[in-house]
């Protein structure tokens, strides 16, 4: 008996069997074909002048990626992916930054108030479209129309009709949606801190203003490197709040990159079609692997 | 004394400025409800008041009858409730790996499954991946990919929550002769029971409300989930706020429901997703 008990023990030291790779197999294997797989594909396709008006594909190497910077509508789409993330990501982070420091600053009905900043994240994007697809139109919708009713006209804009504004009415729409998301992760990092740090604040005689930003702002760093990069990543792979909100439109004046790449898909130009894709795919690694470095290492020691 | 009645009455100014900044989030809600009781010439008006008409029974037949409510209810329990479950158990075996396999290997596959939290999704390889496996245009299709672009952050979130089990409950189990995979049913998933709540409720939310993997792959209406079947709805009702709102009052309905009962964990979700340390 103790003989079996020890050799038993004797084998899991050595941790072959404890935990198999097995336990792995199953999620790795869907996460590869289903996501990975043609994430890598991918890459090869952009390369070639794959498409549905013909049956061979030949491989044109770099002429593609020349090709895709030719296209006027890269550049369009290019400054709008880059206008949507990086304002979005600016508005959403001070309003949601300002709305958890109230938030947790000792107030009765924070619970509540939370839930109702948060409610707008658990919309549908489609619901979302249309909501605000009724309120920016500049013609019937409630903004303009509520905006003339005060005798405020200058103000009335033309929002999504306008090419120059349609980028930032999906701004608007990004900003209601998703700040009560960044304000929850950011009303965790402030909870978080602990209580000593801005008591010893207080008997050291700081004020209010100092004591927000020597104590709680720095403390705070982590929480706000994260929800900037979650947010600009978000922003960055953005289709759907464009496509169910302007369609890309008016004309092609608010077009991001994922747009494009399914405008392309649908129009039979694969091989075009994945040569955007992939032009973001890179942006996108090189952008998060600071993150995932960062978030890793928090998350596991090895 | 005076100190006192100073921060009270911050407070409350605080408050009141919150209850008012919260009127941008429940205006356009307020406007949804209460445009989906009114005639169409009324709706189209967009005023926030209440209907000088109710034609509420009227605009909810219209949509009920019209909209697929029902259709696409049951096509997005079909597509969600496989999805989150097998993403769940594939998820928490592959965390209870990564986080406890204290190797290179399970090193380099944690790594390899994160990078999956900010790719974005590669639309025509995977449209042609799914036309040469025959699944385009079919649940299962849909409902793999999915899975696929679930299971970077459920494994994200197992994985840190692991480590917070005692690695001593696995020898003791080993010893009492369990197979490794008894002690994961047996041992381990038991006590992930909380944060499988919390994973449970991010999946589901992403599952149900996705339009756009089931807008890429699944051109198929009569298989559409619910965020789809307004998109459908409103091709025929233009313009038609009333009806438009009604619908969209009558698919966010679940989702809302769901959020009144397990608010604090939908929102911690979220929360322990990014910050959990």
């Amino acid at each position: 008996m103790i003989n079996v008990r020890t050799r038993k023990l004797a084998g899991n030291a050595h941790g072959v069997t404890k935990y198999p790779k097995l336990f792995a197999m199953p999620a790795l294997l869907i996460y590869s074909v289903f996501f990975v797989l043609p994430i890598l594909a991918g890459f090869y396709y952009s390369f070639t002048n794959w498409s549905m008006f013909s049956d061979e594909i030949k491989f044109i190497g770099l002429k593609q990626f020349a090709e895709v910077l030719k296209n006027p509508e890269l550049a369009i789409a290019t400054k709008n992916t880059v206008v949507f993330t990086v304002v979005s990501a600016v508005v959403k982070n001070i309003l949601a930054f300002s709305l958890a420091i109230a938030l947790t600053s000792g107030i009765r009905s924070k619970n509540v108030l939370r839930a109702v900043f948060y409610a707008p994240a658990i919309l549908n994007i489609v619901a979302t479209g249309l909501i605000f697809q009724a309120i920016l139109n500049p013609s019937t919708g409630f903004l303009n129309l509520t905006l003339r009713k005060i005798g405020l006209d200058s103000l009335a804009l033309g929002w999504i009709a306008d090419p120059k504004l349609s980028i930032y009415s999906a701004v608007i729409m990004e900003v209601w949606r998703a700040t009560g998301i960044s304000m929850s992760i950011y009303v965790a990092g402030i909870q978080s801190i602990p209580r000593d740090c801005l008591e010893a604040a207080t008997i050291d005689g700081a004020n209010a203003i100092q004591k927000f930003f020597r104590v709680t702002l720095p403390l705070c760093m982590q929480s706000i490197t994260i929800n900037f990069m979650l947010t600009i990543i978000y922003g960055l792979r953005m289709f759907t709040i464009i496509f169910f909100l302007t369609k890309g439109g008016p004309g092609n004046s608010s077009e991001v990159i994922m747009t494009l790449a399914y405008k392309y898909m649908c129009a039979g130009f694969n091989g075009y079609s994945s040569a955007f894709n992939m032009l973001l795919v890179v942006a996108i690694i090189l952008i998060s692997i600071p993150l995932l470095i960062m978030l890793t290492k928090k998350e596991v020691e090895y | 004394m005076k100190w006192k009645t100073k921060k009270r009455l911050t407070s409350y100014i605080t408050e009141g400025m919150l209850w008012i900044c919260s009127l941008f989030v429940l205006i356009p809600f307020a406007l949804v409800v209460l445009t989906s009781f009114k005639s169409t010439a009324e709706a189209g008006l967009f005023e926030l008041k209440l209907p000088s008409e109710w034609f509420a029974a009227e605009n909810y037949k219209v949509v009920w009858e019209h909209g697929n409510i029902l259709t696409g209810f049951i096509n997005s329990v079909i597509i969600t409730v496989p999805a989150v479950a097998i993403t769940l158990c594939v998820t928490a075996l592959l965390s209870f790996y990564i986080a406890r396999a204290k190797t290179k290997f399970a090193f380099g596959v944690y790594l390899y499954t994160v990078l999956g939290l900010a790719a974005p999704i590669c639309l025509v390889t995977t449209f042609q991946l799914l036309k040469v496996l025959h699944l385009l245009n079919s649940r299962l299709g849909v409902i793999l990919v999915l899975i696929g672009l679930q299971i970077p952050f459920a494994t994200f979130i197992y994985v840190g929550f692991m480590k917070s089990i005692p690695k001593d409950l696995d020898e003791a189990a080993l010893i009492d002769g369990c197979t490794p995979f008894q002690m994961f049913i047996r041992i381990i998933l038991p006590l992930l029971k909380p944060v499988t709540v919390t994973n449970m409720l991010m999946i589901f939310m992403f599952v149900w409300n996705n339009a756009d993997v089931t807008l890429y792959f699944l051109n198929k209406t009569e298989m559409w989930t619910m965020p789809l079947m307004i998109y459908n709805f409103v091709g025929y009702y233009d313009m038609q706020w009333n009806y438009i709102f009604g619908c969209v009052v009558l698919t966010s309905l679940p989702v809302f429901i769901l959020y009144l009962f397990q608010q604090k964990n939908i929102v911690s979700g979220m929360v322990s997703g990014s910050v959990k340390g």
